[in-house]
């Protein structure tokens, strides 16, 4: 009987190893999972689901011009880059998403490597604004940015080394004059 | 010493012969043994317990195969981009100035066509900028025009290497995509950053 219980024990404590190596070398890698939040996308209004890989990076870099002077910026900024996922649900009334889909992302960032770089909570408006970074080496391997708003909930990961100042210029690039997902917006970086 | 202590022979020793039918019933005998009855009736337990080490074998298999199928998908995934690259397309010589309009039209196709199954895929629209594609190509046109360039920079980059239709609509959808993930990586980002600088400017002795 006792080699029956150590026998299973081992067999569990085995099982249990690998999964927490397994989501281990997941986090480490940069990367958090948000595919708990995907039902949210039921309730929103709009939504913004974009999945890029590393081979689609590549793909897109290849239509990427190095004499047009926005799209070599992009072109800069994405190289080396493993992935870039974004999720981003606005819902026409307050409190569609819980509690519960905030901390399943928040919690991914609780694990080793993640530090948050930058947390602003405002409780006049209700939003939330979360940066965290991944760093190794002195330098960022993974960037991860969460926003929760009443009606809005984004999540942004890049995977790979980022650098900040260079994605903090890209916004107002390309023609477009606004993101209407931001209300602030920073006319003095627009179109430099 | 006696011999019949050593080997049995010589004159029998009746000291001896009692020890020996004495320890005789202790002896060797070539039958398996058999348990108590309290023991067995404890086994018959044992398969109550099968459940747990099932369970745990079966977590172990399902690991090892879902590790081999994210394995043989990569592969496969990698094995695609090869084929791929076989299904050239002949693209026609293009004058200066000009791209050829039944390529733009493929492109243009292909391109919808793949974005319209993405949307179904998804159940919902994508988010998307309006027109990015037409403002880009008119700065483009206009910048070719200006400068007396033969082609587009994308033109360039798509002629540089042979890519097939579908691969130019997917990255071309992939461009799309990753310009849209970029402009809302970098507004929240810009976003979170002046929401602290007018936290720290309302209150100086913050530190976020």
């Amino acid at each position: 009987m006792n080699f029956l219980k150590n026998s299973t024990m081992k067999l569990l404590g085995l099982a249990l190893f690998l999964a927490i190596a397994c989501a281990s070398v997941y986090a480490q890698s940069g990367r958090i999972e948000t595919s708990g939040i995907d039902h949210l996308a039921s309730r929103a209004s709009e939504t913004v689901d974009i999945n890029m890989d590393e081979r689609l990076l590549q793909m897109s870099a290849r239509l990427l011009s190095t004499q047009d002077q926005d799209e070599a910026r992009v072109r800069e900024l994405i190289s080396g880059l493993k992935g870039i996922y974004v999720k981003s649900f606005s819902f026409d009334h307050e409190n569609e998403y819980a509690e519960t889909d905030v901390e399943a992302i928040r919690s991914q960032l609780r694990a080793p490597g993640w530090t948050r770089f930058l947390g602003v909570h405002s409780r006049h408006d209700g939003e939330n604004v979360e940066v965290y970074v991944m760093m190794e080496n002195n330098l960022i391997v993974g960037l991860a940015i969460l926003d929760f708003e009443p009606k809005e909930f984004t999540v942004v990961n890049i995977v790979g080394p980022v650098d900040l100042e260079r994605l903090s210029r890209i916004e107002g690039q390309f023609g477009v004059p606004d993101f209407d997902l931001v209300r602030e917006t920073t006319p003095t970086r627009r179109n430099e | 010493m006696s011999d019949y202590l050593w080997d049995k022979s010589g004159e029998v020793d009746p000291e001896i012969e009692q020890l020996e039918e004495l320890l005789g019933t202790l002896s060797h005998k070539p039958h398996a043994a058999t348990l108590p009855d309290s023991l067995l009736s404890q086994v018959g337990a044992r398969a109550f317990t099968h459940w747990s080490e099932w369970a745990a074998a079966a977590v172990l298999i399902l690991m090892g195969l879902a590790g081999l199928w994210i394995g043989s998908e990569r592969l496969d995934a990698r094995a695609q981009i090869p084929s791929l690259a076989t299904q050239e397309i002949a693209v026609a010589p293009v004058e200066t100035g000009h791209i050829s309009e039944t390529a733009r039209e493929v492109r243009r196709e292909a391109h919808s066509h793949n974005r319209s199954n993405n949307e179904i895929a998804s159940g919902r629209p994508f988010r998307r900028r309006p027109l990015f594609n037409l403002y880009s190509n008119q700065n483009s046109a206009q910048a070719r025009s200006q400068t007396n360039v033969p082609q587009s920079a994308n033109q360039d980059a798509v002629s540089q290497t042979p890519m097939s239709v579908e691969e130019i609509a997917e990255a071309r959808r992939a461009r799309d995509e990753l310009i849209l993930a970029l402009q809302v990586a970098s507004a929240k980002l810009n976003h979170a950053q002046h929401r602290a600088q007018s936290l720290t400017s309302t209150n100086p002795g913050l530190n976020p």
